[in-house]
């Protein structure tokens, strides 16, 4: 089954962030994942504002937005944002109150019958909701809450 | 396009001769090598990220879903 990934998730991996099961995280990567082209902007724009805010400086963004551009172009199948999955996500959107681009992800694995990669609870939830089987990349010591 | 042989023995040329109506070699060899190679080349880029990667210092959990929530909670 392939995996949905959501902007979320490839900053997490992009920013080193602590709690994510890079190997985990990785064997997705290898054997290849689905996005839509919205996934390189909302994690370029992660990244931007992590450096505005000063959590990474600005060596470290250059390398987390290099790394992120190389995964997409590589490791990640751009699916066309078409008419369909927007309108299936604007209907998605009369059950809830997430944003439309949270729903544009779910929608496509959906319409694929795919999993999601994602770290954003918010979303997480809904996919579950909906049926969609959520992959773990958390790390066991993280879900603890240690 | 260019050509590529490969040697294989006489029972597999022989077993490729009688599926031949029912397997369409040229094409399911060109999938596959096309196949393996973008897997080596997934596989690649993988191990390259995550050298620079791994050497960065950590951020907090939750940074990285916080920043998209952000975003996206303003409209982008």
């Amino acid at each position: 089954m392939t995996a949905v990934i959501d902007a979320s998730a490839l900053v997490a991996f992009c920013l080193n962030e602590e709690g994510l099961d890079r190997e985990k995280f990785k064997e997705h990567l290898r054997n290849g994942v689905i996005s839509i082209e919205l996934i390189k902007a909302e994690s370029a724009n992660a990244i931007l504002v992590a450096k505005r805010r000063l959590t990474i400086d600005e060596k470290i963004a250059k390398l987390s937005l290099g790394s992120m551009l190389e995964i997409s172009l590589t490791n990640i199948k751009m699916i066309p944002q078409d008419d369909e999955l927007t309108s299936d996500a604007f209907e998605l959107g009369s059950q809830n109150n997430l944003a439309l681009y949270d729903l544009l992800y779910l929608s496509l694995a959906m319409r694929i019958n795919g999993t999601l990669l994602s770290k954003d609870e918010s979303q997480i939830k809904l996919a579950k909701k909906l049926g969609i089987k959520v992959e773990d990349i958390l790390k066991i010591d993280a879900v603890a809450g240690n | 396009m260019s050509v590529v042989s490969v040697k294989v023995s006489d029972k597999t040329k022989k077993e490729m001769e009688e599926f031949k109506e029912k397997i369409e070699w040229p094409s399911e060899i060109r999938g596959f090598i096309e196949g393996r190679l973008e897997q080596a080349k997934r596989e690649e880029t993988v191990e390259r990220v995550e050298r620079v990667l791994s050497g960065l210092p950590k951020v907090k959990t939750g940074t990285a879903s916080r920043l998209v929530r952000e975003d996206r909670d303003s409209g982008h």
